[in-house]
């Protein structure tokens, strides 16, 4: 696997803050749940939480926004990294309106995935697919202009389930 | 190369047009179909739109159950509020948004947009409401079920029509490129039928081609055969003639009388010499002449030439001299007597040219080449002349042949037999200069030593008189140590004992059988009739001495 060490890489540097973050987040303010029922790992995620992550910007389109837009938020495969995801695994996105969709692991190390928490400096409400909205850089790789991952860009992320 | 014709080009160029035709309108076709096909797909529209019903009617319902004072909570019922807001909102932006707004005749989305905004401010202020107005914020969305589910109705039927348009788009596609490919096969097949009628017409071309040549190479071969047939039936009763003429001479005649025999004695020599040329003319057509190779001396064949046309050149007025060049080997190795013939031809043409004063035959060396280059003024009485047949030049478009060309004729042949070639080097005042030159060994060594292993004197003596003339010296006391070749007469049964023994003695050195041997494979090479050891060895002596 090419991306094993990418994976305990950035394991190795932000799972010691974030689980001990993770840990004092209550069930009322955590804005991700992250599980892997493989290794039994669980990590419930405050704004904050999130916010202390790398953030990345993506700049990019997609049928849901008018013109080209910059989305901001941490990458996709950090978070994996935290769960201790294999690029085998399949991990389940859930929306808050109990949407849940099926994305292989390997998409995240393929692709600089970002959960946008902003577009354009301008921070995602719940009422405009905030708080994560997941992106692909559909501009930079034409391959991913294409159903099955349109079908991806989930908004109001609420769960990240490894299975 | 054979040319292609026009209408063979005509087809394979419809041919190649159609098919780069039908190829690209297929690819254009599915091309344009799969486009639209992904564009149908990843709108995804009617998913969309099912989501703003579905969302609507869980926001009802949390609100409800809010109401009755169940389970939800004014945090759960926010929550339904601001997805169902997230999900109205989508058309407000994007291709998707924009898909949707084409649908929404009615203005749906537009008022159940306006009706959030309307009542944002007593969802978010929930448990401050009083009965009534939680009824009444319930009953402000139950309109918008029934119009959003016929929206939904209307986008599933838009989108499944641009759907079945596409399949039928599709369809059409397939079956224009079915009846393309069915029109490519029909040509195809027309195209190869035409190729194989093409190739048995050319096949019967050349059959026929193949008969003519035939017809006109048997019609040229008996030309050449009644030529030389009729080239010795003459000479035999012309050198009858030059007898006669002979015995005539001896007789008493008077002066007048011997003049005369003289030019009939000349025109016989001259009618026999041409009828020579004729006989050679043939051989060289028919590929009948070889080329013999033995070691001469350069300056024997100028002394040769000079006794040759000497006192004819004196008679005619012409000063003629031929002379060899320093540069030129003492010793040659090629064929003397097809050499002489060339220059004696050449030689002979020009001393019978009107107008010749002074001919010159300077032989040289270079490169492998024995170079005779000839010195022709000609000048005479003003005198003009070209040497366009000697060349080979002259475009001679007439059926005739005139009998002055036959000497340069069998001179070029016999040139080109050697592998040579003849050149003019300049054609400046009245003077010409050609070049002749041929290819001709060099004798660098003087000569290969070589043993005679023989039972009887007189083989010895055979095989020693027919290698007189190449560049051997024989083996006469004891062994040596640089002895190339060993003739060997065979037919002994210990002629392997024999060979073994020479072998050892003689490791450097090629062992040739003289006779037939009992086994062949002992010898380097084999010669069986001793009379061809001249002509079979001397290539190895060449090759050896130089």
């Amino acid at each position: 696997m090419a991306h094993s060490p990418k994976i305990f890489k950035v394991a190795l540097t932000t799972i010691t803050a974030v689980i001990f973050s993770a840990a004092i987040a209550t069930a009322q303010d955590t804005m991700l749940t992250l599980t892997n029922s493989n290794t039994g790992v669980e990590i419930l995620l405050s704004e904050d939480d999130v916010m202390a992550l790398d953030q990345a910007i993506l700049h990019t389109e997609n049928e849901f926004v008018d013109a080209m837009t910059a989305f901001e938020g941490p990458l996709a495969r950090d978070l994996l990294a935290m769960m201790d995801a294999d690029l085998t695994d399949t991990v389940i996105l859930t929306a808050s309106n109990d949407y849940a969709i099926e994305v292989p692991v390997s998409d995240f190390f393929d692709y600089d995935v970002v959960l946008a928490l902003s577009t354009d400096g301008t921070r995602l409400s719940m009422r405009d697919k905030g708080p994560i909205w997941v992106v692909y850089p559909i501009s930079d790789h034409s391959e991913l202009d294409d159903p099955v991952y349109n079908a991806r860009l989930i908004w109001q992320l609420v769960r990240m389930d490894i299975k | 190369m054979a040319r292609r014709s026009p209408i063979t080009s005509l087809i394979i160029g419809v041919m190649f047009a159609a098919a780069i035709g039908m190829a690209g309108f297929g690819f254009v076709s599915f091309q344009r179909d799969l486009d639209a096909l992904d564009k149908a797909g990843q709108e995804n529209i009617s998913w969309s739109a099912m989501q703003l019903e579905i969302e609507l009617l869980r926001f009802r319902e949390i609100v409800h159950e809010y109401i009755a004072e169940d389970s939800a909570s004014v945090r759960q019922v926010n929550r339904r509020f601001d997805i169902l807001w997230s999900r109205i909102s989508i058309f407000q932006a994007g291709l998707v948004g924009q898909r949707l707004t084409e649908y929404d005749t009615n203005g749906i989305l537009i008022r159940l947009f306006a009706e959030l905004h309307e009542q944002a401010e007593w969802v978010e202020t929930l448990d401050t409401l009083d009965h009534a107005q939680l009824e009444a914020l319930h009953e402000a969305f139950v309109p918008y079920s029934i119009e959003l589910r016929n929206f939904s109705k209307t986008v599933f039927i838009g989108e499944s029509q641009i759907l079945s348009e596409i399949h039928m788009q599709m369809r059409g596609s397939a079956n224009t490129t079915l009846t393309l490919s069915a029109v490519s096969v029909v040509l195809l097949l027309c195209g190869l039928g035409y190729s194989s009628w093409q190739g048995r017409r050319f096949k019967l071309l050349a059959k026929s081609n193949r008969k003519l040549a035939d017809i006109a190479d048997q019609a040229s071969q008996s030309k050449t055969k009644f030529l030389t047939m009729m080239s010795h039936e003459l000479r035999t009763p012309m050198n009858g003639v030059l007898g006669l003429l002979a015995l005539l001479r001896q007789s008493k005649t008077t002066g007048p009388q011997k003049n005369l025999i003289d030019r009939a004695e000349k025109s016989a020599k001259q009618m026999i010499g041409m009828l020579t040329d004729i006989l050679e003319f043939a051989a060289l057509q028919n590929e009948e002449m070889s080329i013999e190779f033995h070691t001469f001396e350069p300056a024997q064949l100028t002394n040769e030439l000079e006794e040759l046309f000497l006192a004819e050149a004196f008679r005619a007025g012409i000063k003629f001299s031929v002379n060899t060049g320093e540069n030129c080997p003492v010793r040659l190795y090629g064929d003397q007597r097809r050499l002489k013939q060339i220059y004696a031809q050449l030689i002979g043409y020009f001393l019978d040219l009107a107008g010749m004063d002074k001919i010159v035959l300077e032989f040289g060396y270079g490169n492998g080449q024995l170079s005779a280059e000839f010195q022709l003024d000609y000048g005479l009485s003003g005198a003009s002349w070209t040497p366009d047949m000697v060349l080979g030049n002259r475009s001679d478009k007439t059926d005739g042949f005139a009998a002055d060309a036959l000497g340069p004729a069998v001179a070029r042949g016999l040139i080109k037999k050697m592998g040579g070639n003849i050149r003019s080097i300049s054609t400046k005042d009245n003077l010409v200069v050609l070049a002749v030159d041929i290819p001709v060994a060099k004798i660098t060594q003087s000569t290969v030593n070589v043993r005679l292993e023989m039972t009887s004197e007189v083989m010895a003596t055979i095989c020693r008189t027919a290698l007189r003339d190449s560049p051997v010296g024989f083996e006469t006391t004891g062994r040596q140590n640089d002895t190339r070749i060993v003739l060997f007469e065979t037919g002994g049964l210990d002629d392997s004992i024999r060979v073994a023994e020479l072998r050892q003695g003689y490791p450097n050195a090629l062992i040739v059988a003289i006779g037939r041997p009992i086994d062949a494979a002992l010898f380097d090479e084999t010669i069986e009739v001793p009379s061809q050891i001249s002509s079979l060895m001397e290539p190895v002596i060449k090759k050896m001495a130089s």
